[in-house]
């Protein structure tokens, strides 16, 4: 099996390339790292790209920006604010189609390149400040995507639960910062603030697909992005602790109470039992084989969804559930009952198996996406364990039964959390 | 076996249709290590009111059913259906929309036992008391889950302001009181009507050798017996033309107004190629007149009236049509307002000056759709049921003429067959 891998430009620039002919579209994506100190420099860097996108030195308007990317095919560009452990990742993305596949001559990628780069470097400036109308427009609507939340029951009770069991941590707060703080940020305040990201922010280049050679050789000329550290995370405090759990409630008028309970695992990428932990999850909840859906799905028909996802920068997992309230204690039960049986090595070698063979499954599939392949290749560069999608495969290849018992044995389970309607 | 080798794309499309009706599509893909299989069944949630092949006697299905068979085909007598697929590295799953019924799996080993094992639980049912029972328990929290929905609150009730007769206007899992009545015979009657294989497709993408996977499936067709019943006569009342009704309001707990609108398009007798033309063509126009690039959306998004909430499509089908506009406003009645202003008098020349960059971008998005296998897959059923390949969406994009823009523009905004469907918030 041919395996997809980022190569390191050794320069001034963290470029990591993948080389592939394998897609119709070609990817690149510009990072930026930002530690989460509190919730007014979360919004800040929340609302930056937003007031980017709204225009720039060269495409004044977002109706030009998006003429010129309808002119250049259809290519997308997009940014996006994520959170890895205790870290705000700013994420600019450009995918356009291989000039190869188009009737007619282009330089496409060229040309999205530059459209991004000014974008990004170029900002639309008014009295050494962004323009006031974009700034002021853009807080607005991020003050919306905050309280948006709520119309997504599943992420609202999930960001509910986090944002309560991490309280004290830095972890605890929103990816895109509050409400309540968006009034404090000031035009002029926002602006020195972009300028220290782009100056001192940790920063990352990705390229994924079949790109001239011309480009590459050539794409530190084409671009203002300066040298810096990579996108290593230096700031994630792993919390693992024996506490009682805490039970929150909240009350809204629901058609569907939604449960999610929080854990503490400990274990991150940059540790031996990543993988063990990676194959505990699959067979506590991460898929349909998994005992959770078999035992409170399939069997006593309590819900349609319940499943468990991991953290692996800050050792989390998190069991999410949409149920019947009056069920609440009972479901709560056979998560502890099923993460005990684990745990007591209570398991088949074909469930075993299966979980196994499900995540090489998936991590397999990830070869075939250039935003999968781009998506596995950050987290393992954030948390400084740079691997191959085929080196993690082995990884999980290795793990034993004895090690997911003691994945099992190391859960703590720290919070639960649940909406319910108010009747 | 027919194979058809697109140059441009640099793809090919093995086509093979077997004794028993079975139409198989493979898309090879070579370097790929992900395989993807779908056995679309030409059974949605449509599909309730029919004449039984059996017996010629007319059905009148539960809402939801098409929906409630896509689950109960997962039971089998002693083991799980995604144990099976799980113990060969597959994944399983399975979607219904209103006009088909997908089971699907993705693997990147073990293909052809997966393969029989997605044939043969779709083409062996199992339905008892007992699993229709638990199912519905299943069901009904789903069911709940999609009414905490905004989106798909009020999407469902501009449907049924849309349609007064037309089953589109049903929610797809159909209520918690139509699955509550559904029945191990109801399911029985739906399967043997419209479970046959010449009533289903199979699609197949991945690094595979055609000639091989058709000979196994061949073979696995070849020893089960299918009585020959004709498909069966589907059942739509017909539509009148006017709208069911003009507004649907309700509220929930939301952050801010959540404003729908559509148009209908009554249809009539047309080609499978005028359909998707037809559908391309308005669908480039709302881009032009209501895209990101356009006027009209810049200038309320600099009013504060919308905002990238805000999206707009143009759905077509032989036996319906709309077009649907919506997006989240705390300023949700001069949304609507203005929203039906700049509909009703479209400036040509902004349809002239903006056309072919427009096109460009189908173009574009047309080339991507072979990125993605389920995807791919998703838009070639769709396409395929209508009687064209999807190779051929390239030409009917290449050939859409500005004039057919404008002639549309003046007719598919007509106020009267206007609906608006508003969630507002919870006091």
């Amino acid at each position: 099996m041919n395996d997809l891998e980022f190569k390191n430009y050794q320069n001034r620039f963290n470029l990591h390339h993948l080389a592939t002919d394998k897609f119709k579209t070609n990817l690149i994506q510009i990072y930026f790292m930002l530690p989460l100190e509190n919730e007014k420099e979360a919004a800040m860097n929340a609302l930056i790209p937003s007031v980017l996108e709204r225009g720039s030195k060269n495409y004044n308007d977002n109706q030009l920006i998006k003429t010129e990317l309808e002119n250049l095919y259809g290519s997308n560009m997009s940014s996006n604010i994520l959170k890895r452990g205790e870290n705000q990742i700013l994420r600019f993305s450009l995918e356009m189609v291989n000039e190869k596949f188009l009737t007619h001559k282009s330089n496409l990628t060229v040309d999205a390149f530059n459209l991004l780069n000014d974008i990004i470097f170029n900002p639309l400036i008014e009295k050494s400040k962004f323009k006031e109308k974009y700034f002021k427009q853009e807080k607005e609507i991020l003050k919306q995507d905050i309280l948006s939340l709520i119309n997504d029951k599943y992420s609202f009770a999930v960001e509910n639960c986090l944002s309560r069991m991490c309280k004290n941590e830095k972890y605890g707060i929103y990816k895109m910062g509050s409400v309540s703080v968006l009034d404090q940020i000031s035009n002029q305040e926002l602006f020195n603030h972009y300028q220290k990201i782009i100056n001192q922010a940790k920063r990352s280049l990705f390229l994924v697909g079949n790109f001239k050679s011309s480009f590459v050789d050539n794409i530190f000329a084409n671009t203002e992005l300066k040298a810096g550290a990579d996108i290593f995370d230096e700031n994630t405090e792993v919390v693992y602790q024996d506490k009682e759990i805490d039970f929150y409630e909240q009350l809204l008028k629901v058609n569907q109470a939604r449960l999610s309970i929080g854990f503490r695992t400990g274990i991150t990428r940059k540790q031996p039992d990543y993988y063990s932990l990676l194959v505990f999850n699959s067979l506590i909840g991460g898929s349909t084989h998994s005992r959770l859906f078999q035992e409170i799905r399939e069997k006593r028909s309590l819900a349609y969804y319940v499943s468990s996802s991991i953290e692996t920068t800050k050792g989390l997992l998190l069991i999410n559930s949409g149920i019947n309230a009056e069920n609440h204690e009972k479901v709560i039960e056979l998560v502890k009952q099923e993460i005990a049986a684990v745990a007591a090595g209570d398991f088949s070698e074909e469930e075993f198996m299966r979980s196994k063979k499900s995540i090489i499954n998936h991590l397999k599939q990830d070869l075939d996406s250039n935003k999968s392949l781009s998506a596995h290749f950050l987290l393992s560069l954030v948390n400084n364990k740079k691997e191959s999608i085929n080196q993690t495969i082995n990884g999980v290849e290795a793990v034993s039964r004895e090690d997911i018992i003691s994945v099992a044995k190391k859960l703590k389970m720290d919070t639960i959390y649940l909406l319910k309607s108010e009747d | 076996m027919e194979s058809i080798y697109n140059k441009n794309m640099d793809e090919t499309l093995v086509k093979a249709k077997l004794d028993n009706g079975l139409n198989i599509y493979i898309f090879p893909k070579k370097d790929y290590v992900k395989q993807y299989a779908m056995l679309s069944v030409d059974f949605g949630s449509n599909d309730i009111d029919f004449i039984d092949v059996k017996n010629g006697r007319r059905r009148n299905m539960p809402l939801g059913i098409a929906h409630f068979l896509e689950h109960q085909l997962f039971e089998d007598k002693e083991e799980s259906i995604f144990d099976k697929f799980a113990d060969l590295g597959a994944s399983a799953n399975a979607y219904t929309n209103f006009d088909s019924t997908n089971y699907l799996f993705s693997s990147s080993s073990n293909f052809e036992d997966s393969l029989i094992n997605l044939i043969e639980f779709v083409q062996e049912p199992y339905f008892s008391d007992e699993n229709v029972k638990k199912e519905k328990g299943i069901i009904v929290q789903e069911i709940k889950m999609y009414q905490d929905n905004p989106y798909w609150k009020s999407y469902f009730n501009l449907l049924s302001a849309l349609y007064s007769e037309h089953p589109v206007k049903n929610d797809i899992a159909g209520t918690e009181e139509s699955v509550m009545s559904i029945t191990p015979e109801d399911l029985y009657i739906c399967y043997y009507n419209f479970y046959l294989p010449s009533n289903m497709d199979l699609i197949l993408i991945g690094d595979l050798d055609p000639q091989r996977i058709i000979n196994l499936i061949r073979g696995n067709q070849a020893r089960k017996h299918f009585p020959h019943f004709k498909n069966p006569v589907r059942i739509i009342k017909e539509e009148p033309e006017k709208v069911a009704k003009k507004l649907v309001k309700e509220k929930m707990n939301i952050s801010r107004p959540m404003v729908q609108i559509a148009f209908k398009d009554p249809v009539k007798n047309e080609e499978p190629t005028q359909i998707i033309k037809k559908e391309y063509i308005v669908n480039l126009l709302l881009d032009i007149v209501f895209g990101r690039s356009s006027k009209n959306y810049n200038q309320l998004y600099d009013q504060g009236i919308i905002d990238n909430s805000f999206s707009c499509t143009y759905h077509k089908k032989p036996d319906y049509a709309y077009v649907h506009l919506h997006g989240e406003s705390n300023k949700p009645d001069q949304m609507r307002r203005k929203i039906k202003e700049k509909l009703v008098d479209i400036d040509h020349d902004e349809i002239s000056e903006n056309f072919q960059r427009i096109k460009r971008k189908y173009q574009g998005s047309f080339i991507r759709l072979f990125n993605n296998f389920n995807h791919l897959a998703a838009e070639f059923i769709n396409y395929r049921r209508l009687g064209i390949d999807i190779f051929e969406l390239a030409a009917i994009i290449e050939n859409i003429d500005l004039e057919e823009l404008i002639a549309y523009s003046d007719k598919i905004f007509n106020k009267d067959l206007m609906v608006e469907s508003i969630i507002l918030n919870e006091d």
